[in-house]
């Protein structure tokens, strides 16, 4: 065809320049989210001050036991919950919206939500667990249960028909719309202690963080993250459309199965500990693919940075918003998350989903 | 590289759409044409022979049953091109490429060699310019080019094409099948392509196959394949065919047979 009349080299620095310019963004990302947890931490509604925080984590030794019970047991689980939550939430957004080839699907599109807000309930105002760990999780335990449950039926019932991603949405949006009725009908039922428990529940709220829940989400994510890693190229070719994909070697169907089911049990494990936090992993992503472009070497851990500093965003506007008062975050998240997408929504100029 | 095929049946749930095909062809370094009206069952064929779709019978491409290899190995020997156009991601034109050539190995790593060798391939295809340009900003003629680009990213030895011209203008559709030809020469590349437009592949084609509901109705040189009495009981076409000087048939269509007919497409 027609020979090169430019340099043959213009697309390989237009490329090296692509990837310079994503890590440097990568980069500012990460510098932001550390700003952003830093300030999560040293702030706050006791009424503890920016110095004494500040000399409390560098110095635990020298804080008084008040202090220290603020920032190590109460400020910091928060501050990291937040990032973890964020972090998982985002993951499990974009490997959704990119193996269902959907810009809308997130964990609440499909179900894994309602389904734990069903599960905690049935524990709060049933008291029935499925499973006896100890007391402590009950409610998280039931809640994680049911949201895999939710996932394990979108799964089977979509192999049914091929596994095509039309089909998973489709069941998603059943199981958002059966859960929210199961939930009605238990909260219709519940005694007024319970329903405020249900309710706060729902709500979505870090103030449940601790460093035990911490560590079991930031395990989870540290299983489920390389295998989504892994899977980068396969990821990235998904996006072009199923037939392409295939013929460029990727087995469709077995990727869609295993990304769906590792990211739903990330996403499972994060809402069962925090309650409902919705949009983070809707706009984590979006936000992540205006910056970074569709290779998923740069769009997924572009997507985490971008969840977790959201989320941590959001945490510290939640203690700000009424002094002394820690709203649950969970209303926050979309009450800040909304103006900024719709701002998305008007100002990008491609057309990215065909 | 031979494509043996012995008596491939398909259909989807119990609409039948290939009946017990037969095909033993080894012509490395040509293109053959796969020619038939609409719903003949040409684009199921094809994904038969890539090993996307199987069937009944076997496809065996060189010692290989292509149903029975793994992905990463069926993409090396066989490289397909699916008739719809690439959806319109956030990828730019080099990556596209990229990823259609990275899919083999694993690691993240992008090294000197994957750039070269993708930006080769776009300097072949006249992309070079596009590199940087997102596939949501192009037509849909440059879209099927990167499409191709795709397809030869991995460097198979039978390469698999679905109407590849569908969506260009008339040079473009010359250019590429120019392309597809030097390239089957120079890597000895056996070329299947699937077309509508009889006197282009009349030109490129070395044999012809006609599809027809499910079988092959046809097989030989464009000059043997394509005669009137072909297209009026394959293509319900009256036609006038003209020979031009090197012998190359020119289909002149004049009529359709049976418009009171109805379409069924």
């Amino acid at each position: 065809m027609r020979v090169g009349a430019t340099a043959p080299a213009t697309g390989v620095k237009a490329y090296r320049l692509l990837s310079r310019r994503r890590a440097v963004i990568l980069g500012g990302l990460l510098l932001a989210l550390l700003v952003s947890v830093f300030a999560d931490v040293v702030l706050g509604p006791s009424g503890l001050s920016v110095p004494d925080a500040l000399r409390a984590i560098v110095a635990p030794s020298r804080a008084t036991l008040v202090e220290h019970a603020i920032v190590w047991d109460i400020r910091l689980p928060m501050a990291l919950m937040a990032v973890a939550v964020g972090t998982a939430l985002a993951v499990a957004g974009v490997e959704m919206q990119t193996i269902l080839n959907n810009p809308m699907a997130e964990p609440f599109t499909l179900g894994i939500a309602a389904a734990a807000s069903f599960g905690a309930a049935t524990s709060i105002v049933l008291g029935v667990s499925v499973l006896s760990v100890g007391g402590l999780f009950i409610t998280a335990a039931n809640a994680w249960l049911w949201a895999l449950l939710a996932c394990l039926a979108i799964q089977s019932l979509s192999l049914l028909r091929g596994s095509s991603a039309e089909t998973m949405i489709l069941l998603g949006i059943a199981l958002v719309f059966l859960f929210n009725a199961l939930l009605s009908l238990m909260e219709y039922n519940a005694s007024e202690q319970a329903l405020q428990q249900v309710v706060f529940w729902t709500l979505g709220s870090l103030t449940k963080a601790d460093w035990l829940r911490l560590a079991i989400l930031v395990a989870v994510i540290v299983l489920v993250v390389p295998l989504c890693a892994r899977a980068s190229w396969r990821l990235t070719a998904l996006r072009m459309g199923d037939e392409r994909a295939a013929s460029l070697g990727v087995e469709v169907r077995r990727l869609r199965l295993v990304v769906l089911f590792g990211v739903s049990v990330l996403a499972a494990t994060a809402v069962a500990f925090v309650g409902t936090i919705g949009f983070v992993g809707l706009v984590g992503p979006h936000v992540a693919r205006m910056l970074v472009g569709e290779d998923q070497r740069y769009l997924m851990p572009a997507s985490m940075l971008c969840g977790a500093l959201l989320l941590s965003v959001t945490s510290i506007v939640s203690k700000l918003v009424i002094p002394g008062v820690v709203i649950p975050v969970g209303i926050i998240t979309a009450l800040v998350g909304v103006p900024f997408f719709v701002a998305i929504i008007f100002t990008r100029r491609r057309r990215i989903w065909s | 590289m031979r494509i043996r095929v012995e008596d491939l049946c398909f259909s989807y749930g119990h609409h039948h759409v290939l009946g017990g095909i037969h095909l033993d062809e080894d012509s490395p370094g040509k293109l053959t044409a796969l020619i038939g009206p609409n719903a003949a069952g040409k684009s199921t064929f094809l994904r038969c022979l890539a090993g996307l779709l199987r069937g009944r019978g076997t496809v065996h491409v060189g010692e290989h049953a292509v149903a029975s290899l793994r992905a990463g190995e069926r993409t090396k020997l066989v490289g397909y091109l699916p008739q719809d156009l690439p959806n319109t991601a956030a990828l730019t034109v080099f990556e596209a490429v990229l990823v259609a050539h990275r899919q083999a190995r694993p690691g993240w790593r992008v090294d000197d060699a994957d750039v070269a060798a993708v930006s080769a391939v776009l300097e072949r295809l006249g992309l070079g310019d596009l590199a940087a340009r997102h596939l949501c900003e192009l037509s849909g003629g440059q879209r099927q080019l990167v499409a191709v680009g795709q397809a030869l990213a991995a460097e198979p030895r039978v390469l698999l094409l679905d109407e590849p011209t569908s969506s260009l203008d008339l040079r473009h559709q010359l250019d590429l099948l120019t392309l597809v030809s030097d390239l089957a020469v120079e890597r000895q590349m056996t070329v299947v392509l699937a077309v509508h437009d009889l006197n282009l592949a009349a030109r490129f084609a070395h044999r012809m196959l006609v599809l027809h509901a499910g079988r092959i109705a046809a097989r030989g040189t464009p000059a043997e394949v394509l005669t009137p009495r072909l297209l009026r009981e394959v293509y319900r076409v009256e036609a006038r065919v003209l020979h031009d000087e090197d012998g190359v048939p020119l289909v002149v269509p004049l009529c359709s047979l049976d418009r009171e007919e109805e379409y069924i497409g």
